[in-house]
């Protein structure tokens, strides 16, 4: 009877593959970056991420971003990415069209999406790039050549 | 079978009699029709692409392609009287990509004749959350009060703005004339006040992992990363709910 029902329970295994066990021990595997990206993101970016999803209608009145825009792409740090990612686009003074999706994906799903778009963008974040981008909508960075006193207080 | 049993129980009606009692009651008594409704719904095989209990399992992204149609264990929950039956009867695609897709386009859905129609709306309308909590949209219709009203559309197209992914019908808009807005993937939105009930959109937005766990809606509420009060909760429902 025993072996019986092992065998049982090998062969549903075999047959349903690892996501249907119904006692399966452990949590499963985290989804790549990749799989979270053409599930969630890909409904406004596409799957390529060159902001040609579905979503991206002529009527909206930000489009989303092309994040296979090396140019574009370079004025954003990993920081201000996560946060925009996270809290959505109002958050980072974007266009809030870019929702928040903090509450969705967990710390690390977010750290491996922002590795996966500067692999889409192919660049690194260049605060040259930020600062010419800021004084094109008229918006200087925070002093960014003072010291910041408040990082002397948290240390 | 169950039916003759329950028949039976309430009645209190002889074996024998049980039959007679059956046609006599046939057409008239909810119980029976949906009854009838939970079998056509076997034998039509809705059951292959639905799911009538829950709460629906969650499923990591990468096998929610086989998902074969949206889990209907709320449907009575979710779904407005009366709409279910229309909608069996002649279903039009709400959502303007194919299902588990992102190509533009209509999920063709089978249809039912009229009778089976009703029988079966009336069996998935039993469908029911117990734990969802009722009557938390005050019932304004049409008529929100101004201050709600502002604070929906201001949620709904400026600060979450919804749209992006659920195309509305605007009547009065800078194009001058009532245009169609919004994205694809989500569920239109254009009728939504003929079909959902708001106190559902109210569940949904809060408790997410509950009824869609499964889906591609980003987390609202009041949550670390959206701190939404139960009262823009209720402003947006009681929105969605004027859409018609
Ligand atoms: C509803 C449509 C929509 C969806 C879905 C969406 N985005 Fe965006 N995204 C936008 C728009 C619009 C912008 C541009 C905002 C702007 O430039 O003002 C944007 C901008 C961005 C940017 C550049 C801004 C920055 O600060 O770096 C990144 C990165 C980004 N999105 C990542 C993502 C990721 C990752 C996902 C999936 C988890 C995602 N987006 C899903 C619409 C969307
Ligand atoms: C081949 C799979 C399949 C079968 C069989 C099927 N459905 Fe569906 N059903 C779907 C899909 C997919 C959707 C979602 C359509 C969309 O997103 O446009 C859906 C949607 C629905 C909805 C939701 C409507 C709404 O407005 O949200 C109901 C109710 C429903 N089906 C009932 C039934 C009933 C009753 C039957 C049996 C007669 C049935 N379905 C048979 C796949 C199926
Ligand atoms: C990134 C795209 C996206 C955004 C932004 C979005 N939704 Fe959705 N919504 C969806 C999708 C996709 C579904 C279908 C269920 C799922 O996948 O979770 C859905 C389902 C719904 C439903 C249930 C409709 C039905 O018929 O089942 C409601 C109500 C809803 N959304 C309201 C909202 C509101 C209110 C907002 C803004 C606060 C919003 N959505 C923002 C994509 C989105």
């Amino acid at each position: 009877m025993k072996i019986f029902g092992l065998s049982l329970l090998a062969a549903s295994a075999i047959l349903l593959g690892p996501m249907s066990r119904p006692g399966a021990q452990g949590p499963p595997a985290r989804p790549t970056a990749e799989q979270n990206f053409l599930w969630y993101c890909i409904q406004c970016h596409g799957p390529r991420g060159d902001g040609k999803g579905v979503n991206n209608t002529a009527k909206l009145p930000v489009s989303p971003r092309n994040l296979t825009d090396g140019r574009d792409m370079a004025q954003f740090s990993d920081e201000d990415m996560t946060r925009t990612i996270n809290r959505g686009g109002g958050a980072s003074d974007l266009s809030p069209i870019m929702p928040p999706w903090g509450n969705t994906l967990s710390a690390e799903d977010i750290r491996d999406l922002v590795a996966h778009v500067r692999k889409l963008c192919q660049c690194q974040f260049d605060p040259k790039a930020k600062e010419r981008f800021l004084r094109e909508q008229g918006k200087m960075p925070a002093q960014s050549q003072a010291l910041d006193p408040m990082k002397e207080t948290s240390r | 079978m169950s039916l003759f049993r329950l028949l039976l129980s309430r009645t209190g009606a002889a074996p024998l009699g049980g039959t007679a009692l059956l046609a006599l009651l046939g057409a008239s008594s909810p119980a029976w029709s949906t009854e009838r409704g939970r079998d056509i719904f076997f034998a039509r095989g809705c059951a292959q692409c639905h799911t009538i209990q829950g709460p629906e399992a969650k499923v990591p992204v990468t096998e929610r392609h086989k998902l074969k149609g949206p889990t209907l264990w709320y449907a009575g929950s979710k779904f407005r009287p009366g709409y279910l039956g229309r909608w069996l009867a002649k279903p039009q695609a709400f959502r303007g990509v194919r299902w588990g897709t992102m190509d533009k386009g209509e999920t063709s859905h089978p249809a039912l004749p009229p009778a089976e129609a009703k029988e079966v709306a009336s069996f998935i309308e039993g469908l029911k959350d117990p734990e969802m909590p009722t009557g938390v949209v005050p019932g304004w219709g049409d008529k929100l009060p101004r201050q709600v009203l502002r604070r929906a559309r201001i949620l709904f197209q400026k600060e979450q703005p919804c749209y992006a992914c659920h195309m509305v019908h605007i009547r009065k808009t800078v194009y001058r004339q009532a245009v169609e807005v919004g994205g694809f993937t989500g569920p239109h939105l254009i009728d939504a006040g003929l079909r959902l009930r708001p106190d559902f959109v109210v569940a949904l937005l809060k408790s997410p992992e509950r009824y869609s766990p499964n889906g591609r809606m980003p987390r609202y509420g009041n949550q670390a990363f959206t701190p939404l009060s139960e009262q823009d909760l209720i402003a947006l429902a009681a929105y969605i709910a004027t859409l018609k």
